[in-house]
Formats: structure tokens, sequence, C-alpha cells
């Protein structure tokens, strides 16, 4: 979840950097863009030297023959990059990555969205429900995955309330190639949907009640209205639940370091996970571990600003 | 490059406050009699249970009993051992003495992390042969000797008593016995065997079919040769064939161990941390331990070890081999037998009555003389899961088993050759 952290925070540099430079003259202007910077600073230096240069660093490590240990590490150009569309594993990972992701930020955009819209209407006991509803998101995603590996476990929760409803299976849903990917999909949707609900909840807010009344004047119906009126005006924070949830997808590491490490066969073997392991389980292979966090990079960089294409365009009321 | 050197500098002062705290006299490397040895030693242990944790913080007292003028402190790393001691030699700050894995070791002895032992072997009369000859391989390279053996495991075939004296059977002795065997007691829920798919397992049946992992110079897969399908076409066939073995997820159980003891199956393979675990959960069952019957080839089992080993940084490297030759010696040997967890790396333990009067502890001691230490080099990880994803494209009917092993080969390659 530190990822919502961090674009808030960028946004805010942006701002105060883009008035120092923007607007011309002014004393008042430039106290102002002094104060900014001011209350900036602590999460700039943090920013520059921890994020931005552990960035540059990786990118270096990247063009070297790498290993924590060794006293030379070769530079070898783009060799590491060169190498990764022949490495077996990181081609399972980029697709298994991209699938998951895909159907993880479409379901929960969507379940977040229709959640929103229905406890935005008026309805008895709206603030349960919302609480409710918010609850999975509170806890630390390894908390929620200790607590699924006994949901899926094949005498746990989910074959307990399958058996309930007539099926009786005794189904190992994290040891099983079909099941398991879907298992951790189905974990992370149960657990961002509800951040996500909270921020459309908040856009919903943001809508003046008069676009409303004058949809309601000229004769829309509720279907009418949500298509043309709320989803349209809603584009924005449309935009930041799909960008927040491709960037979480694309990143997906925690679960599955702790319920599948990847396996059974690698059917959940995501590239952090890979990176990971190139890291730390094998040896020799930082550099080519680092060439797989910047290509991961440069996709969740270029897929934000195609949905940011797609979908944020200008509104007009 | 600014981003390093910022790393770098935060590597250094850490241990450098370190140290300027715990400085005390130099190790005295003049020193000839072992009491007048000094030094301070953070020695690192990886976190098991709350008994072994408990041992180790004994072990290391009475080491400071014996030696007043060392000083150890125990750092426990409660998980990914290997992970925190490889980051932390990469920012120099690892402890002096610590837990040698056969992972630990194929990563740091190549890069010089840990201290050649041979020398100050000869100094403070450490001898070779007091530790059982198998257990010593693992920890050379290039003909130095990194770490010591602080216990070991290996692999026999534990088996149902009630079961086998309900089916009239006598224990086996050769695999075409074994799988006859399981032919018979695989009843109803209950199956011969529970074989999971796990190269620690079948490794053992390709050395017996006289196999190999990797090819001698370590740069190549070759465990898919005629020899390692046909010990994997054993293996797997008990499932896939007979349908006398079953995972043991299949049958309820977390592990081998538990389906045994669950009374699902009759017999597993596995090792000495199996009488600790029958005698804590399921006291009841009865069961007794063959030797692994020889293969084709020749007799074999699995070896895991585990040493005590020195950071080639130490500044009292005569202090730290005094507490590895202590930490590996007879009386911590003998307590190590006595606490059942492991077996003890000392020849002279061999007729101590905890293990001559115990036919199951005999059997995994004795297999120790032809049990090949289970270790791949720096990239065993990989080759390791790349059998173990074999074994289960095996059992799942995904693949045939040559097609999984030339598979996983060719994965186990792609590492070697980084």
């Amino acid at each position: 979840m530190a990822t919502t952290a961090a674009p808030t925070a960028a946004a805010a540099v942006t701002t105060a950097i883009g008035k120092r430079g923007g607007k011309p003259g002014g004393l008042v202007a430039a106290s102002e863009a002094r104060a900014g910077l001011l209350f900036v600073l602590p999460y700039l230096v943090f920013f520059v030297f921890l994020q931005l240069g552990a960035l540059g660093f990786a990118f270096w490590v990247s063009l070297h023959h790498y290993d924590l240990l060794a006293l030379d590490n070769p530079f070898v150009g783009l060799n590491n990059y060169l190498k990764l569309p022949g490495n077996h594993d990181f081609l399972i990972a980029l697709r298994n990555t991209t699938e998951y992701a895909v159907v993880v930020v479409v379901i929960q955009t969507i379940a977040a969205l229709f959640f929103a819209i229905l406890l935005d209407a008026k309805i008895k006991g709206r603030n349960f429900f919302r609480s409710a509803w918010y609850t999975p998101s509170i806890a630390s995603s390894a908390v929620i995955s200790m607590i699924f590996l006994w949901v899926y476990h094949p005498t746990g929760l989910l074959n307990g309330a399958l058996g309930l409803i007539g099926i009786h299976t005794n189904e190992a849903w994290l040891h099983d190639t079909r099941f398991a990917l879907p298992a951790l999909m189905g974990l992370n949707i149960w657990t961002t949907a509800p951040t996500f609900m909270l921020m459309f909840l908040a856009g919903l807010q943001d809508i003046p009640k008069e676009v409303y009344e004058a949809a309601q004047v000229d004769g829309a119906g509720f279907f009418k209205t949500i298509f043309q009126i709320t989803l349209p005006l809603l584009r924005p924070v449309i935009f930041l639940v799909v960008a927040l949830g491709i960037i979480g997808a694309f990143q997906v590491f925690d679960q599955v370091y702790i319920m599948t490490e990847g396996g059974p066969l690698k059917s959940t073997l995501s590239v952090a996970y890979l990176i990971y392991q190139d890291l730390f389980k094998d040896t020799g292979t930082v550099g080519i571990a680092c060439a797989m966090a910047v290509v991961l990079g440069i996709v969740i960089f270029a897929l934000t600003l195609l949905s940011r294409r797609i979908i944020d365009t200008k509104i007009e009321y | 490059m600014r981003p390093k050197r910022l790393g770098a500098v935060l590597g250094v002062v850490a241990p450098l406050l370190l140290a300027a705290c715990g400085g005390t006299a130099s190790s005295g490397s003049g020193a000839t009699s072992e009491s007048d040895v000094t030094g301070t030693l953070r020695a690192a242990n990886w976190g098991g249970n709350p008994t072994e944790e408990r041992l180790v913080k004994k072990y290391e007292a009475d080491f400071m009993a014996k030696y007043p003028k060392i000083k150890v402190t125990q750092e426990e790393i409660p998980s990914n051992f290997e992970d925190k001691i490889k980051t932390e030699m990469s920012a120099n700050s690892e402890p002096d003495a610590m837990y040698v894995s056969t992972k630990l070791m194929n990563f740091a002895a190549p890069a010089g992390r840990l201290l050649d032992l041979g020398p100050l072997m000869d100094k403070w009369g450490i001898n070779k042969s007091d530790y059982v000859s198998t257990l010593m391989t693992p920890w050379q390279y290039n003909g130095k000797q990194y770490a010591l053996p602080k216990d070991f495991g290996d692999l026999v075939l534990f088996y149902n008593k009630t079961m086998f004296q309900q089916a009239g059977l006598q224990p086996p002795t050769t695999w075409d016995e074994v799988k006859s065997d399981a032919k018979k007691l695989t009843t109803g829920g209950v199956k011969g065997l529970s074989l999971p798919a796990d190269s620690a397992r079948w490794n053992a049946l390709l050395y017996a079919y006289g196999g190999k992992v990797l090819s001698s110079d370590g740069k190549s897969a070759v465990f898919n040769d005629s020899k390692g399908v046909a010990s994997a076409t054993f293996y797997t066939g008990f499932q896939t064939q007979d349908q006398t073995s079953a995972l043991p997820d299949t049958l309820g159980a977390s592990w081998p161990g538990d389906a045994l003891g669950k009374q699902k199956a009759a017999m597993v393979i596995e090792g000495g941390w199996l009488i600790p675990y029958m005698h804590d959960t399921y006291p009841t069952v009865q069961y007794g331990s063959v030797k692994l019957p020889p293969g084709p080839a020749k007799q074999a089992s699995l070896l895991f070890t585990n040493g005590w080993g020195c950071s080639a940084r130490t500044k009292y490297p005569d202090a730290c081999a005094l507490f590895v030759k202590y930490m590996t010696g007879h009386d911590v040997q003998l307590q190590v037998l006595q606490s059942g967890f492991a077996l003890p790396s000392r020849n002279d333990l061999a007729n101590d009555p905890a293990i001559t009067s115990n036919p199951d502890v005999k059997n995994l001691w004795d297999s120790a003389k032809f049990a090949i230490p289970w270790t791949f080099g720096p990239h065993e990880d990989k080759v390791e899961s790349a059998m173990s994803d074999a074994l289960t494209a095996i059992f799942l009917g995904k693949k045939s088993v040559k097609q999984a092993l030339d598979d996983a080969a060719a994965d186990a390659n792609t590492a070697l050759q980084q």
C-alpha cells in the first residue's frame, strides 16, 4: 500500500516545483513557493536519495554482471537486457503477471465502483456497510495472506462453504496449477477493492447535485444517469483507480512470497518474485534481476500513460 | 556513483560503531595456549525452534565458562538466514562465527568471505578424522576447509509396524520388495507409500541408479540421462502406474511424516527429524525403519548437513576457531545427539548408547557411510526447484518422465550458465 502514498506526494512535489518556475514575478508568489518547498523538503530528501537514487543505482547495476559478494562486477552493457527474451522464467513471470493484472484491475475497478454507487445511495445502515466493506483493507497484506492460506486449505473455509451448498471437495487450491493464480487474484481483489471504493465514494460526492437534477428534469432514468452522468464525470477518479490498480498488480509480491513461492510449476511466479529470487536465492544474477526490475518499471509506466490517454480525457460540464 | 557511495558509507559506519563499542584487546595471534586466546565474537544461528535456540545459548554459555577470555554474543536470525548473512557480508558487517548451510557455503566460499580453517585446525589440534568423513566434503572448496559439520540428517525408509504385521510382511530389503509390499499395503484410503514431488527424496534413487545431478565440473545438468529417467520412472511409477503412492496433500497430510502418523501411508522416505515428530504428535503409532535398499548401481541416501564457520574478516580468528572446535567437539555433539534433533558429526560417538540402543537412530547413523551430500553449487536453488518441478509435472500427468526431465535440465542449464 506504500504505492498509494508515493504518487500523491510526488504530485505535491511537482506542484511546488511547478509554481516556482511558473508564475512570473511577485514577492508573494516567491515566498509562497519557498514555503511550499520547505514543506515538501523532508519528503523530497527521502525521495531523491532513497527512491530516485535507488532507481538510478538499479539501472547502473543492470548494466553489470553483478554479484552482492563479488569484488569485481564487470560492465556488460545491455547484455542483461538482451538475455531477457531468452529467459524462460522471465517470460512465464511476465505472462502470469499480465494475466493477474488484467483480471485484478478489471474486476476490482468494477466491484469498487459498484459498491461505491450502492453505498452512495441513501440506504439504511449505510455507515455500517461502508465500514464493513472497508475492513479487509485495514490488515496488512501479509496478515491477509496468512488468513487466506487457511481459507484455501483443503480443509479450509472455502471448501467448508462449498460443502454447505452441496459441493464436496478437498481441493488444495494453492497446490493446483489451474487454481493457484486465480486464488491469488481473488484474495487481492477482496483486499484492495474496498480502498478504491472509498476513492469512488469521494469522487461521487464531488459531482455537483445540479447536474443530477438537470438530468432528472430532462427525464433520464437510473441507468441513463449512471452511464451518461456519473461515469463520465468520474473519469479522473477512474483513471486514478486503474493506474493505482495497474501499479499494484504488476508489483504483486507478498502474496506470492507467503502463499505459493511461485508454485505450483511456476503458475504463480510473478516478475517481482522472480526478481527477489535472482537477487537473493541465486548467485551472480543481481544484474539480471535489476534489468528485469527496469523492464517492469517501464511496462508499468507505459501502461499508466496509456490508461491516462484512454480514460482521463478532459471533462466538460 | 553517488548512491553506491552512500550505501557504502551506511554499510561501513554501522559496523564501525559496533566495533567501537565492543573494542577490546587484539586477537592475540601470538597466543599458543588455548587459555590465552582472547576475543569478542558475534555468533549467528538461525531460529529453529525454542528448544534449539535454548540449546545453542547453553552451548555458548558453556564455551564462555571454559574460555573466560572469549566473549560470545548470540545473534539469532529467525528466517531467511542466508539472505541476511549475504547482505551483511556485502555491507562488511557479518558476524564473526555463523551457522554455515550448504547454500551459504556455495555463495560465500567462492567469494572469499569465509575463513579457511585449515591452518587454525593444525594450530589448535582439530583433527579431520574425528568427523564423519562424508560430512567434511560439503565444506571444502579448492582444497580448503571452510566450516566444520555441526550435525546432520539423512534418509531411511520408515514403515508402519502394525500394518506390516497385519499383512504378514517383513520390512523390505530390496526396491522390488518395496514395490510389491506397497501393492499389498494399499487398501481403501491407505497407500503403501507417500512420496512427495521433492528432489530431496528422488535424488536418493537417482544416486542408487548410478546417476548424477550435475556433470563433474558442475556446469551442466545431467539428471536427464538414461539413469535419471529410469530412477524417476521408478520413483514416480509408484503413484502414476501402480497407484500405491499418493502425495501427502492428497492423503490430507502436510508432509509424508504426517501421512505416516495419520496411518494413511505405510512407508515414507524421511530422516531423523521424524523421530521427535512422531514422539510428540503420534505417540501411539508403531513404526520402524530400514536403510534405503541398494539400487541397480549402489546403495545410496542423501545427506543434509550444516556446519559452523567463521567470517574471513573476523578480528579474532583464533577465538573463532576455538569456538568452532568447541561447538563441533565431543561435549556439544553428545548433547546434540541426546536432544534428538539431529545426528552428531563425530566418529567418537558411534558407540554411544543413544545410537546403538535405538535401531532407528542406528540405521540413520549407518546410512551416513553411503549417503551423498545434497548440494549443487552456487545455483543450487534453481537446480533443486527445476528437479522438483519436473516431479510435479510427472505426478500431474502433464509431461512424460523424459520430457519433464529434459525441460528441467534446460531450465537448470540456463541458471548454471548465467
